[in-house]
């Protein structure tokens, strides 16, 4: 990939570190920096981690990304491509496939590796509305709170770079309004574009470290209340409703009070939504199950499953309604393979294998 | 009247009404906290008027208007029965009004027993005398509640008095299904905070006044931006301060459905009915309720000489069952469907609260006897309690009340219930 990968690793233990500081060695093709930061024992360090990370950016665009995942080179490159042709833009995304894969539940490396039983179109929900690239600050950041895909889209350094720095002085004590602030505060800097015709990245199911508040880590399965009543959410976020507020007012004037009572009033479904997510009914029958059967859940995540060939057809049909073009299809196509050989082709385990103390760790 | 705690404000004017005459004075006082609903208030001191109720009745008045406030400042010539002092604050605009209005009140009260009542309900004089009783006898506790019954009424839809009048169309025994009655008599105050922090009876439960003037006064000290967090830190406080009873063998007080004004959020009471995520995103929510937990696990880890974080952490573990049946309640599966027949059919929602004669009352009161009666009622009080109902219905449905409004003020009929 002719990119340049930043490694901000905030777990910094051998043998991998070792590895990654010779990463000239085992990934010839790849221009990587690896950079050894303080442990991110807390959020704080983490947000600090992330500041300081994009802060080293060189190149004018910069994606975020989780090791789970994996990157479409095609989609990217229409993502920058765009990006150069319109200044006026901030931020251009793709679509955000997601895929898990099956693998028994004694595989040693769990589901690092297996052919892949299941894709989507779609990992969240890609509503794009027409008011992310409107000229109207307000407009464009209102429709913020529908969007889903910006945190893995293609940004200027020069816009996600003050998006950390007060993601740094804000300190959030939770994934939900860092999420939504990182999207406001950039959409607040200009348009933004969502490119429903490729697929920039690829986001692996039920991988996720599933840390959405400060306490994740403690009290993993803990249920959604347990977290909210040891956090900050509130003044979470009415410092982030502050933020955005005065900056919309610095970019269209107007009254802050009353640009942030409309940025309330957008949140409310969004804040219904996370409640209603955890406390419907077929939310309630689920946690159920996962309790009591926590081997079925697991099952039905990674069981094998034959109709992936029709998700992934559905994928191609979905992205040729929407507008691709036979070119990116075949490109598409391509990097879908090149995934697949990565999971379950020889070359990976192979590799692998000649770290055992990697594959142990 | 002699007045305990800070000098009242410049702007509140104290009229001291009335003073029965009485062999026994009386022990408990009743703080009636207005704000709006006229005529429920007027309904509220008939019927305590009618029943001869020998408590003393503070109104502290949030929202003094006439006609209501020349009537309550002349309450002896309407209310003969009772003795009622009126006592005029500043507009509840604010929570924080609130708060310092419910401490200054509770701070004028010299029976040694209060009480909080609101003016859409009733009280029933014999539970309450229960109540009191058992306080006299065991001085380890701090408040002793009774059963909260619950009763509506039905009423056409253009009813000029709204859902005031009309006959019982409902009665529960226990207004709130959970509300969790029972005896709190753990000699550890964060075993008794654990058991009872998601009670409601204690919120309308006899207390010994300086207990129940210092709980405000924290209250007004903490200053929650949420009604229901106010209410949990009552609970929990009381539970902090001594033992704590809800005797299943009385009603004490009677709560009316569907009349509540509902607001349980800072200017809430101002708008139109929101939805909790609206409030919830206008206040300091976590804020307010870390404060809570501090003061509470901090009170409770001191009586106890316990470990404060692991009080607070198991407090904040029960608070959390608290906190997942209001967002069950207000975003779980049942409330999407009730949204969904609210937004299409109204009229539906309607019927089924005050239109709808319900024949299965009957059924209801016979229900509600016998679980008094389960509960260890005596002969004797059941026989109070009938006569207490029937005075209740006497006045929901008789002419008296009816007549008793036609001869107040002429004003008084432009005022909707």
């Amino acid at each position: 990939m002719p990119f340049r990968f930043l490694l901000a690793d905030g777990e910094a233990r051998p043998p991998l570190m070792g590895m990654l500081k010779n990463s000239q060695e085992l990934f010839p093709h790849l221009d990587i920096e690896y950079v050894r930061c303080p442990d991110d024992t807390s959020w704080s360090r983490y947000f600090a981690k992330m500041h300081e990370a994009v802060r080293r950016v060189r190149t004018p665009y910069v994606l975020v990304a989780e090791n789970d995942d994996f990157l479409a080179r095609a989609g990217l490159e229409r993502a920058m491509d765009f990006l150069d042709a319109h200044q006026d833009y901030v931020c251009c995304g793709g679509g955000i496939a997601g895929f898990s894969v099956h693998a028994s539940r004694q595989a040693p490396l769990g589901k690092v590796l297996g052919p892949i039983n299941r894709m989507t179109y779609s990992y969240t929900p890609d509503e794009n509305p027409p008011d992310v690239s409107s000229s109207n600050t307000l407009a464009r950041v209102l429709s913020g709170f529908q969007c889903h895909w910006f945190y893995h889209s293609v940004n200027r350094k020069t816009v996600l770079e003050p998006v950390w720095r007060e993601v740094v002085e804000m300190d959030p004590s939770n994934f939900h309004v860092l999420e939504h602030f990182s999207t406001l505060r950039t959409l607040a800097q200009g348009k933004a574009h969502f490119d429903q015709t490729s697929t920039i990245y690829f986001k692996q199911f039920d991988t996720s470290l599933g840390g959405h508040w400060t306490t994740s880590g403690k009290a993993p399965s803990a249920s959604f209340v347990y977290h909210f009543l040891r956090s900050r959410f509130s003044s979470d976020f009415a410092a982030m409703i502050d933020m955005v507020a005065r900056a919309v007012v610095a970019a269209d004037g107007g009254n802050v009070e009353e640009v942030a009572e409309e940025l309330r009033l957008a949140a409310e479904p969004w804040m219904e939504r996370i409640f209603r997510n955890n406390y419907s009914l077929p939310n309630k029958v689920r946690a159920k199950l996962r309790g009591y059967a926590p081997w079925f859940t697991e099952w039905q995540k990674t069981r094998y499953r034959p109709t992936v060939i029709l998700d992934k057809r559905a994928i191609r049909e979905r992205l040729r309604k929407n507008g691709a073009s036979d070119i990116y299809l075949a490109a598409f196509q391509s990097e879908l393979t090149k995934i697949e050989e990565a999971l379950n082709g020889r070359e990976l385990p192979k590799f692998l294998a000649r770290y055992p103390e990697v594959m142990a760790a | 009247m002699e007045t305990r705690g800070p000098k009242a404000d410049a702007t509140m004017r104290n009229t001291r009404l009335f003073e029965v005459s009485q062999a026994v004075p009386p022990r408990l006082t009743i703080l009636l906290r207005l704000k709006g609903r006229p005529l429920f208030t007027l309904r509220f001191l008939f019927h305590a008027n009618r029943a001869r109720m020998p408590f003393r009745f503070l109104i502290a008045d949030g929202e003094a208007r006439p006609p209501l406030s020349d009537i309550l400042e002349n309450a002896r010539d309407y209310f003969p029965n009772i003795d009622i002092t009126y006592v005029r604050y500043p507009d509840d605009t604010s929570l924080s009004r609130f708060y310092t209005k419910m401490h200054d009140a509770l701070c004028r009260i010299t029976t040694p027993y209060a009480m909080l009542a609101d003016n859409d309900d009733f009280l029933a004089a014999a539970g309450l005398e229960c109540a009191m009783n058992f306080l006299d006898a065991h001085p380890d506790y701090v408040c002793c509640g009774t059963g909260i019954a619950g009763f509506s009424v039905h009423a056409p839809l253009r009813a000029p008095l709204g859902l005031l009048a009309g006959p019982i169309s409902k009665v529960a025994y226990r207004y709130a299904p959970n509300d969790l009655a029972g005896d709190y008599n753990s000699s550890s105050a964060a075993e008794r905070v654990l058991a009872g922090l998601r009670n409601t009876w204690s919120y309308y439960a006899v207390f010994r006044t300086g207990d129940l003037a210092l709980i405000w006064n924290e209250v007004s000290e903490l200053g929650p931006a949420s009604l229901q967090l106010v209410e949990r830190f009552c609970a929990m406080r009381a539970m902090t301060l001594g033992k704590a009873r809800s005797d299943p063998a009385v009603i004490g007080y009677w709560r009316q459905y569907w009349t509540s004004s509902g607001s349980h959020w800072e200017a809430s009471g101002n708008t139109a009915p929101r939805e909790w995520v609206h409030h919830l995103l206008r206040n300091d929510f976590n804020g307010d309720f870390s404060k809570i937990i501090e003061r509470i696990s901090g009170v409770a880890a001191a009586i106890d000489s316990g470990s404060e974080p692991e009080i607070q952490a198991r407090v904040r573990e029960g608070c959390a069952v608290w906190l997942r049946r209001v967002l069950i309640n207000c975003y779980g599966g049942m409330a999407g469907l009730r949204d969904r027949v609210r937004a299409r059919a109204p009229w539906l929602v309607a019927w089924l609260k005050r239109r709808r004669r319900r024949t299965s009352v009957i059924f209801e009161r016979v229900a509600a006897r016998r679980e008094l009666r389960r509960n260890g009622a005596t002969p004797e009080y059941l026989a109070r309690y009938a006569d207490e109902l029937a005075t209740i219905e006497e006045v929901l449905t008789g002419q008296a009340f009816r007549g008793f409004l036609d001869g107040c003020s002429p004003a008084l009929k432009q005022l909707a219930a």
